[in-house]
């Protein structure tokens, strides 16, 4: 039932879209009505199809009455802040149709501290804002009140905030702001996820409906361009990189259209900058790179480049995934695989930003087994199934920096916020002696710390009126700015800055790299030619060089594996390169184009169909390899990888090396050893029962854990990545999370922080459950066992990309013993 | 070879590199530590980070024992004795003044960035100090004469030793050979490293007793 004002409420946004020329779609009114009629929701269509007035309307038309009330009265969270100024001045259109009096605010990291102190003063009654400067507001003295007359909050690309633990920080905020005010409606927008649903119960928490979730039929059209090789090739390219072929993909470039090229990592994308300067020099000027370990500045001359149109191709990094979205790009270029679709959806519709608009991506594969991915993505596109996005669940970390926060703004009784907490969807699972935990250790530090009085976060305060009643504050001025300061989950390693010597900053390396340089090595960064000079105080002091060199700096953490949607699909398309020949339906041009590959695969091993398992082995006079087709996502690979080598090595004592893709792994044996007990045994092997603790046994868990604990101290507030002020007193506190790392499992044997790092590590490192998973899939697999005489191409790119890990489950001394080796005489 | 010390010259001293993390110089008998950051803990716990402190007591103890292994004359500190002035309790400045009369010996001690406006009795404070062929001081002086040696803490060396497969990484001492200086690691429990230059010569600390040279 459609009730009168719901009615006329509807018939006026109509009028707005009629002033402008546009007609509304069939899901935006359905989105009015559902808002109007109270319901909270989840809007799911493709990127362009006007999202924001959907969500937008409906709040805006109730605003319009209320005006009189102060206070933020609709919060709309983004989570890039490149996005706030085009949302702004959307909001701010419709806004002043309804009545012009309606006030506009944007509240962010750049925002100025003077609008900072304005918006407490008097808050627009729209704030526009990101999670992290959402928790920020939250710490302010003033919070209850700015957020009392709250009636509506819509957060913008959910999807993208869900998959890290932002989509935890955004949550624990929201309870609070739910907590506060009991008829708030919350509405999200999110693309196109499989589990949406569970998106949907993350922003209103666990109690209550499920938020109405509104889809359309809107299919994006998307156009997948592939670079072929041009002549007939029956190996993989090696080196991985691809950039051989650079003149393929110049061939499909328009040097005058706005062009995105998009590389996995931060190395690559240096090394195809370097390659596109050199064999372009008239583009010099117009060719650019954009990483996240480039300096701010640095990347806000490129981002203002693109916009005004000087800089016409940027070789960048996921850093630009949603950056520049003002205007769409003509060619977008995928260099190597996306990994996953939803990476590839995204990517691809920068290219067209119009509803009903075609997005267009040109894929250029850096190894051509990747055709294979991109033939297996076309079908999943075609099928319209989408990925699964996963939000991080019991995040201690991300949950004590809500509570110090808290603990700075309005204050907290753990009882109640224990009830908020609980009704998030990702701490649904929280345990009473875990929260315990949590409110003990920021009170006194954790057990190992009770008998020392100087230690306070937060301090108790009890209520006017009630003497068993009590809220924890932050009393102590100079942690509440720290806190502050370190607001946030993003969080980066502890970096070199790069400088030229007379003073302007290039960005960062890792100090790894760094301490490698000697005196005059001159190596790329920043798409420059530099010198190394010195390096004082955490800085890198460098000149410009003319000098050639292939030295380019690799940053930790830009693997990714394929996702489980994608890897599942491309067992599917192996088994359809085996009937090839007879099944001209299902082929294309990629894998037209990998045909003599295929072909060789076939003679010298086989191409495993759905219900096989190929294995291959080969040998030479000093190596023995073993190669294992699982065709799992990287890391799963690696994981079963180190699972059997330790098998192996229970079967018969060895040393294995080890390297693994997203096709499968490689053990690799410097003696004659015998893997053909594989057949006989695969029972053994595929054993998932005592996997966690093979597991353990069979990788270096603790060294994980300790690179795991790094982010989880920054984000729990142990360690400070950003100093309010470079005094004294700041660097006085400066201390490495491994130091923490072991004085916490030597004094406190069950600290939470420890045991989130942990589970992080089976989680997200080792994916134990696709592990598990892929064992349980194998065991069903018929065993195809080949001897080859040379490396299948299949195989080929394993043997290349050999990562030289070997199996350690050695003691400290043992690995001590065998690092000195060379210094023994 | 690991080594349980390792002695090098210096024109005609001789220097013996320690695996407890100091350095004696057998012709005066003076032992030379650095880098102790006492009260670490202490500081951090009064910013609001839980650092357990432990680590004062055992720092001490260390002392104590070496004093009582090798038997010097003097003990020198190169500076950081402690973290900061604002954060030495009492009971901590008690045992450090009565340090010197637990181990017997004269406790001097150049100050470093971190002790500055610490006050404590029974240890001699200086800015640097100089011997025939030596120059103690906290940070290095680059390039003060060619002939003398500048041993100094504040850059809390420490080097990775690795293979193709494995990487650990450890305190050590560091000679800037171009500059005449000789970085001894630091001491205390709760500090960490910086990895140093590859030109520089170092000497692994591998674990408490011993020492190996790169």
């Amino acid at each position: 039932m459609k009730s009168i004002s719901t009615k006329n409420s509807i018939t006026n946004i109509k009028e707005f879209f009629k002033i402008n020329g546009w007609q509304p779609m069939p899901y935006q009114i359905e989105t009015w009505e559902s808002y109007l009629n109270g319901e909270n929701g989840i809007i799911q269509v493709p990127t362009g199809c006007g999202k924001t007035y959907a969500a937008l309307m409906g709040p805006l038309s109730k605003l319009k009455d209320s005006t009189k009330k102060t206070g933020i009265r609709i919060l709309l969270i983004t989570p890039l802040k490149a996005l706030s100024r085009d949302l702004k001045n959307a909001v701010y259109l419709a806004a002043q149709f309804f009545n012009q009096e309606i006030t506009v605010g944007i509240r962010n990291g750049d925002t100025s501290p003077y609008e900072k102190k304005k918006q407490i003063f008097k808050p627009p009654n729209i704030l526009i804002t990101t999670p992290e400067s959402l928790s920020l507001l939250l710490s302010n003295k003033e919070s209850n009140k700015i957020f009392s007359n709250l009636f509506s909050i819509i957060i913008d690309e959910w999807h993208e905030l869900m998959g890290s633990k932002r989509g935890n920080q955004c949550e624990l905020s929201l309870s609070w702001l739910r907590g506060n005010k009991k008829d708030l409606q919350i509405w999200a927008m999110s693309a196109t996820i499989g589990n949406i649903t569970e998106a949907a119960r993350a922003i209103v928490g666990i109690k209550g409906e499920i938020p109405k979730v509104i889809s359309t039929n809107i299919q994006k059209e998307i156009e997948i361009h592939s670079v072929l090789p041009e002549e007939e090739t029956t190996f993989p390219w090696s080196g991985h990189l691809g950039i051989r072929n650079y003149s393929l993909l110049l061939k499909v470039l328009d040097k005058n259209k706005s062009t995105l090229l998009f590389t996995n990592t931060r190395n690559q994308s240096e090394r195809w900058y370097q390659c596109l300067r050199f064999c372009l020099p008239e583009m010099e000027d117009r060719i650019s790179l954009h990483h996240g370990s480039l300096d701010k500045d640095e990347r806000k001359i490129v981002e203002n480049g693109v916009k005004n149109g000087s800089i016409k191709w940027v070789v960048c990094t996921s850093s630009l995934d949603l950056g520049i979205d003002f205007q769409p790009v003509d060619q977008i270029v995928q260099i190597g695989s996306a990994k996953n679709i939803a990476r590839l959806i995204q990517r691809a519709g920068r290219s067209a930003h119009r509803p009903g608009g075609k997005s267009k991506i040109i894929f250029m594969p850096t190894n051509s087994l990747e055709l294979l991915e991109i033939s297996a993505m076309r079908r999943i596109i075609k099928s319209g199934i989408s990925e699964n996005i996963k939000l991080p669940e019991l995040s201690f970390d991300v949950l004590l920096q809500h509570l110090v926060s808290l603990a700075c703004g309005p204050g907290f009784n753990p009882i109640t916020e224990k009830g908020r907490i609980k009704d998030c969807w990702s701490y649904r699972n929280l345990k009473d002696k875990d929260w315990d935990w949590c409110i003990n250790f920021l009170e006194y530090g954790g057990k190992c710390l009770k008998a020392y009085p100087k230690y306070k976060k937060i301090e108790r305060e009890k209520l006017k009126g009630d003497a068993n009643n009590f809220k924890y504050f932050v009393k102590d001025k100079s942690l509440m700015r720290i806190h502050k300061f370190n607001i946030g989950t993003i969080t980066s390693d502890k970096f070199i800055n790069v400088k030229f010597l007379k003073g302007k900053s290039l960005g960062n390396l890792e100090e790894n790299f760094a301490t490698k340089l000697k005196s005059g090595d001159t190596f790329h960064f920043a798409g420059k030619m530099l010198q190394f000079i010195k390096i004082r105080d955490m800085t890198l002091y460098v000149k410009k060089s003319s000098r050639k060199s292939s030295l380019i700096p690799a940053w930790v953490g830009g693997q990714m594996a394929i996702s489980d949607l994608l890897s599942d699909n491309l067992r599917k398309e192996i088994d359809i390169c085996n009937n090839l020949d007879n099944d001209h339906e299902y082929i294309n041009k990629e894998l037209n184009s990998l045909l003599p590959i295929l072909k060789k695969q076939k003679d010298l091993s086989n191409i495993p169909k759905r219900n096989q398992l190929l294995i291959e082995i080969y040998k030479t006079e000093e190596l023995t390899s073993l190669f294992v087709f699982t065709l799992d996502g990287k890391f799963a690979n690696e994981g079963i990888a180190f699972l059997w080598a330790l098998r192996f090595a229970n079967k018969k004592q060895s040393t294995f090396s080890i390297s693994a893709n997203d096709f499968g792994f490689s053990l690799t044996t410097s003696e004659s050893y015998d893997f053909s007990i594989i057949e006989k045994e695969f029972s053994y092997f595929i054993e998932n029962k005592n996997l966690e603790k093979d597991l353990e046994n069979a990788i270096n868990f603790s060294e994980l854990t300790k690179r795991r604990f790094k982010n989880i101290a920054q984000i729990s507030g142990l360690v400070n990545q950003n100093n309010p002020s470079k005094t004294k007193s700041s660097s006085q506190l400066q201390i490495s999370s491994s130091l923490f790392y072991d004085v916490f499992t030597r004094y406190e044997e069950d600290h939470l922080l420890i045991k989130q790092a942990h589970e992080e590590v089976k989680e997200y490192q080792l994916e134990n459950k696709r592990i598990s998973n892929s064992l349980e899939r194998l065991s069903k697999l018929k065993i195809i066992l080949n001897k080859t005489k040379t490396p299948s191409p299949f195989a080929f790119p394993l043997l290349v990309e050999r990562l030289k890990n070997t199996l350690s489950n050695e003691s400290i001394e043992k690995r001590v013993e065998k690092l000195i080796k060379k210094y023994n005489n | 070879m690991p080594k349980t010390s390792f002695p090098i010259s210096w024109r005609d001293s001789s220097l013996e590199l320690l695996p407890s993390k100091a350095l004696l110089l057998p012709q005066t008998n003076e032992l030379l530590i650095c880098d102790i950051h006492l009260g670490k803990a202490d500081y951090f716990q009064q910013n609001g980070i839980p650092l357990t402190n432990n680590s004062d007591e055992h720092n001490l103890s260390r002392i104590k024992n070496i004093v009582k292994d090798y038997n010097p004359n003097k003990l020198i500190i190169l500076g950081d004795l402690f973290h900061s002035k604002y954060s030495i309790s009492e009971s901590l400045k008690s045992k450090v003044e009565n340090l010197s009369e637990s181990i017997n010996i004269k406790i001097e001690l150049i100050i470093g960035n971190h002790d500055i406006g610490c006050k404590v009795k029974n240890i001699s404070f200086l800015e640097y100090k100089r011997s025939s062929n030596f120059i103690f001081s906290h940070e290095p002086i680059v390039k003060f004469e060619n002939n003398t040696l500048n041993i100094c803490g504040h850059y809390h060396p420490k080097t990775f030793l690795k293979n193709s497969k494995d990487k650990l990484s450890f305190k050590c001492f560091a000679m800037d050979e171009k500059n005449n200086i000789l970085y001894l690691p630091a001491f205390g429990d709760l500090t960490g490293g910086f990895p140093c230059r590859s030109s520089f010569k170092k000497w692994a600390i591998i674990s408490d007793t011993e020492i190996i040279e790169l």
